[in-house]
């Protein structure tokens, strides 16, 4: 097989507007939206969280990271000579990264903000790994992809074919992520009989904005359904997010349960980051869609769409008429 | 329709080989570490570039989030006798829903690294440095304990069961 062959079953999404390079816009700015909630979470209480005066002291937590670990102690002797020691040093580098996340979600030079961020993102874990969780993961994960991912795609470039390899890689990796979750739950009792429900809602700082026990206790079999529906939707992920048929279907039910997650377990930046990193990885055509209904105008996805269209065959790269006209 | 032929350079075949087998690898490490695998670890100095490397680009990781069964949640409350009496429950003053679930996580990290008074010692040495009128501090570790869904009905409601107490005391 030549390698011009490969291009074809993943560039040659023929009939997927803006699945090629408006994924990777939509993860950008979508992470960059979920981390800038996030970051403002944190800026209001970063002495408890990052710095010497942390419940967890940076220092300590920096000590315990592997060597190869990128952490704000690494820079504490650049940092120093600006002035900036103690609890001023990390306070420096997470307004940084804040600045950064803004840029990130304006798409000012996306490729050299993604790294950045990225970068900064590793910094800001390694000075405090023991009060990461899911949603940190996650944002590792996927800025690592906005990363890799080109932000532009000129015709005749390598750009459309990295971009829909790195996108498959992207939808493999959150195939991998979904799968291997539910199967850890089905392992259990609790998601089967909804024990896991119920005590996920009654967590005192999962909390969330709406109280469902009142619910659960009158319906019992609420709380079963919902278990097992979280273990299909998870374990059934690939069998029907990959047909584009059952894919509105699939996502829509994977955007309620995050939704889910969010109002019923005060888990925001958790949920709303799955729903970005779902939405770029298999939604993005309808995404595209969507916000050129709400803007009411066409224009902004015609680069997209465009880009999409091109058809790739072996040697030479053809594009739409329309797309030279405009040029 | 018009075609064009795009600039091609020899070392774009190149270039497409090397990073389709970028991509291989890279999905190769999610599958295997998704299912708690590590088969590199033979590869003794190897090894280790690839966890830091699988580590710092997300790729070598576990999703096990709630599974296989949703543990229960700790706490660490603070208590000082004096005038006022000082009680808190860490995490709940706390500015934002952020800091909370960050506290939680903390919390979380020492159950998980087993040293329960490592981070009540943490806790009472931030303790004295923000109220240095306060000589003597209690902190108890526990979890919360949510009854059963038929012992809510009867009118049970979630407690708090005690699993470690320290008192420290300051020195200087």
């Amino acid at each position: 097989m030549s390698l011009d062959a490969i291009s074809f079953p993943v560039a040659g999404e023929r009939d997927s507007r803006g699945s090629l390079v408006s994924w990777s816009f939509l993860l950008r700015s979508g992470l960059g939206c979920v981390l800038l909630l996030q970051s403002l979470g944190v800026w209001l209480n970063l002495k408890e969280i990052m710095g010497p005066g942390a419940t967890f002291p940076s220092s300590v937590a920096e000590l315990v990271e592997p060597r190869w670990q990128p952490s704000v102690s690494w820079l504490t002797p650049l940092l120093a000579r600006a002035g900036l020691e103690g609890q001023k040093a990390y306070i420096f580098c997470f307004a940084l990264y804040t600045i950064l996340l803004v840029l990130l979600v304006l798409n000012i030079r996306p490729r050299l903000t993604s790294f950045l961020v990225f970068a900064l993102h590793l910094v800001i874990l390694g000075s405090s790994r023991f009060s990461i969780y899911g949603l940190d993961i996650f944002a590792n994960v996927g800025l690592f992809y906005c990363v890799l991912a080109p932000a532009k795609a000129p015709p005749g470039s390598n750009a459309i074919w990295r971009s829909s390899l790195v996108h498959r890689l992207f939808q493999f990796q959150i195939i991998v992520v979904y799968v291997t979750s539910g199967l850890a739950k089905s392992l259990g009792s609790q998601w089967w009989n909804g024990e896991a429900v119920w005590l996920a809602l009654g967590e005192p700082v999962l909390r969330g904005m709406v109280d469902a026990r009142p619910l659960l206790i009158a319906f019992p079999a609420v709380a079963r359904l919902v278990g097992f529906s979280v273990l299909i939707i998870e374990t059934a992920y690939p069998l029907f997010m990959l047909p584009k048929v059952t894919r509105p279907v699939w996502l829509s039910l994977i955007i309620g349960m995050h939704l889910g997650i969010g109002l019923f377990m005060n888990l925001w930046g958790f949920g709303l980051m799955m729903i970005v990193m779902n939405v770029a990885a298999f939604g993005s055509e309808y995404a595209v869609r969507l916000l050129e209904i709400i803007a009411g105008s066409r224009s902004k996805g015609v680069t997209v769409r465009q880009a999409s269209q091109a058809v790739f065959t072996g040697e030479q790269v053809t594009f739409p008429a329309e797309l030279h006209q405009r040029r | 329709m018009r075609a064009f032929t795009p600039t091609r350079t020899r070392m774009q075949p190149i270039y497409r080989a090397l990073f389709f087998a970028f991509v291989l690898v890279q999905a190769a490490l999610i599958l295997v570490s998704s299912l708690a695998q590590r088969p590199w670890s033979f590869w003794k100095r190897g090894a280790t570039a690839v966890d830091a490397y699988g580590a710092l680009t997300g790729t070598v990781a576990m999703y096990t989030f709630f599974a296989p069964a949703v543990h229960p949640q700790w706490y660490v409350q603070v208590h000082a006798e004096g005038r006022p009496a000082y009680d808190e429950v860490l995490g709940s003053g706390m500015l934002s829903e952020e800091g909370a679930l960050k506290t939680a996580s903390i919390e979380d990290s020492f159950v998980r690294f087993s040293n329960i008074p490592l981070l009540l010692e943490f806790v009472s040495r931030q303790f004295f440095e923000r109220h240095p009128e306060y000589k003597t501090v209690t902190i108890t570790f526990g979890y919360y304990r949510i009854p059963s869904p038929t012992s809510w009905k009867r009118g049970e409601r979630t407690s708090m069961t005690k699993s470690m107490e320290m008192t420290f005391q300051r020195f200087n």
